[in-house]
């Protein structure tokens, strides 16, 4: 088990950084994908599988998606990806604070940080541990007003997304402004693709 | 877990069996495509136009390769292959008959004891877009890339519906193993009406085939390739082995859908009278796998018989029926259920 959690680490780190210095962003989503399947993998190996195949599930199947469909609709060319430009501070930024997680790993790893990482041949897992009942019990018992929370947070997420994009969808009323109303047409199939 | 070279011959013989059900399903749509229009359908190679699918694999190996120029190669190259890998990924977890025991040893007929074995089905049927994507994307061309688009919209809408029925059959069951999905599922009512889920979740197992012909693309929801409008949708600039890739994965995925509808809501391997589930005699395992391949043969019938009788959904009224009706159908189901499971 050690060596596949090994393995999935340095592939999790190998198409990460691809990710990030893919110049097209079909191809920052195809790696990430790889990305995600190797997450998926790490967690499987700490024995969540539940864990794991929701990472996919979710992540994977229907989030990366609707990245890879909104990709897809704008469809950049090469001349406009080629004539973006990163500003100096970005990667600077990048590097900094990536330098300070990567201290605070290293410090939980190798020094006396509170909650310290312990190497999980000292505490192994638990007989039923990530399990799917352990995981409802564990989320519905001792962590579930904060899940609550989070449903009521996504719902106002939600609610505001299709409130800003509706806005600009509402047809103006006939005889109140000068303009012509639009003409009546039926939706093709390649404007609902679009929509 | 040790593996023994049993669960190596099981997990061999999944994947064989499935790569071998493929030319005879595509004999079968034929002649059931045929038999529907009034046709004889293919019959010059071979006795009942057999050998039919194997003339059309040496042609299709065969064919010259034909990448076009302007493609981004490494995702076109890529796209075949991920609606295949998913699509046969997710039999894995499919139990195609009960265990035995040879020489005092358990096998199971199946590849991965997995005890999320319903959730790993929808991970991997819902990673089969990519390839669709990918592939459609690469081909930098106008009717792919819009059969790309159709795809990713229509499965993501479709998988939600698909996820709630699937979530009233575990409340039903209250499992998410499939190995006890389908062993809640032995047994009769008066002795006669198999306890089979879809007697006790008959929305869900509607539902639930409406979004596995969604999944797979197939009629009447094929918008992605749907080739009055799109010329052959997103394999159009693809030829030879690649595009053959493309109707294995298709074909692949149709036998595990109808594998999973049959594990879900229809008894599995099990069928009362015949099969005795406590049996572990290699015999009784053997039937009880007869038996799960004649459901799922008439599942792959019926994914044929929708497909030469149905005309083709327009896409606005694909995401209306996905959005507007399956999904608030899906989230009544899983509260009716709920409120019967406290009462």
């Amino acid at each position: 088990m050690d060596a596949l959690y090994f393995a999935f680490s340095a592939i999790a780190v190998y198409t990460a950084l691809m990710m990030v210095t893919r110049r097209h962003p079909i191809y920052a989503a195809g790696w990430m994908l790889a990305c995600l399947a190797s997450v998926a993998g790490i967690f499987v190996t700490l024995h969540a599988s539940f864990l794991g195949v929701i990472q996919v599930l979710l992540y994977a199947g229907a989030i990366l998606v609707l990245f890879l469909f909104v990709i897809m609709l704008l469809n950049p060319s090469k001349e406009e990806l080629e004539a973006e430009r990163v500003a100096l501070w970005q990667p600077v930024a990048g590097l900094v604070l990536g330098c300070f997680f990567a201290g605070l790993l290293v410090w939980a790893v190798l020094g006396d940080a509170p909650g310290k990482a312990i190497p999980f041949s000292e505490y192994p897992a638990p007989d039923g541990f990530g399990s799917t009942t352990d995981f409802g019990a564990t989320i519905y018992d001792r962590y579930v007003v904060a899940f609550e929370l989070i449903s009521v947070l996504i719902i106002a997420a939600i609610a505001a997304v299709i409130l800003v994009g509706k806005r600009n969808l509402r047809p103006a009323r006939p005889g109140r402004t000068s303009e012509p109303a639009p003409p009546a047409h039926r939706e093709t199939t390649e404007e609902a693709v679009h929509a | 877990m040790n593996i023994s070279i049993w669960n190596i011959l099981v997990a061999v013989g999944v994947v064989g069996l499935a790569l071998q059900i493929v030319p005879g399903l595509i004999w079968a749509e034929r002649k059931v495509c045929a038999r529907i229009q009034g046709r004889r359908g293919p019959n010059r190679v071979g006795p009942f136009g057999l050998l039919q699918p194997v003339a059309d694999a040496i042609k299709l190996l065969t064919k010259e390769e034909i990448v076009p120029a302007g493609v981004d190669k490494p995702l076109y190259y890529l796209g075949p292959f991920l609606v295949f890998v998913p699509a046969a990924l997710a039999m894995a977890v499919v139990p195609w008959g009960h265990d035995m025991v040879i020489g005092g040893q358990r096998v199971p007929l199946q590849v991965a004891e997995l005890h999320v074995g319903v959730l790993f089905v929808l991970a991997c049927t819902s990673l089969g877009v990519y390839g669709i994507a990918f592939g459609g994307w690469a081909s930098n061309s106008k009717y792919p890339l819009l059969a790309a688009l159709r795809s990713s919209a229509q499965m993501i809408s479709y998988e939600v519906a698909m996820g709630l029925a699937v979530v009233a059959v575990v409340m039903t069951a209250g499992s998410v193993d499939l190995r006890e999905i389908v062993a809640v599922q032995q047994g009769t009512w008066f002795g006669v009406v198999p306890q089979w889920l879809v007697f006790k979740q008959p929305i869900a197992a509607l539902l639930f085939l409406v979004a596995a012909f969604a999944e797979n693309n197939r009629l009447p929801f094929d918008l992605p390739e749907a080739e009055s409008e799109l010329v052959g949708g997103y394999h159009t600039e693809y030829s030879g082995m690649k595009f053959a890739m493309f109707f294995l994965g298709e074909y692949v995925a149709m036998i595990t859908m109808s594998a999973v509808l049959v594990t879900l809501f229809f008894g599995g391997w099990g069928f009362p009278g015949l099969v005795d589930p406590s049996s572990t005699s290699v015999g009784s395992a053997l039937l009880s796998f007869a038996v799960f391949l004649a459901k799922v043969s008439f599942f792959l019938f019926f994914y044929l018989w929708v497909r030469w009788t149905l005309p083709r959904f327009r896409y606005d009224q694909l995401m209306m029926l996905g959005w507007k009706a399956l999904i608030p159908l899906a989230l009544f189901n899983v509260v009716a259920t709920g409120f019967v499971g406290i009462l």
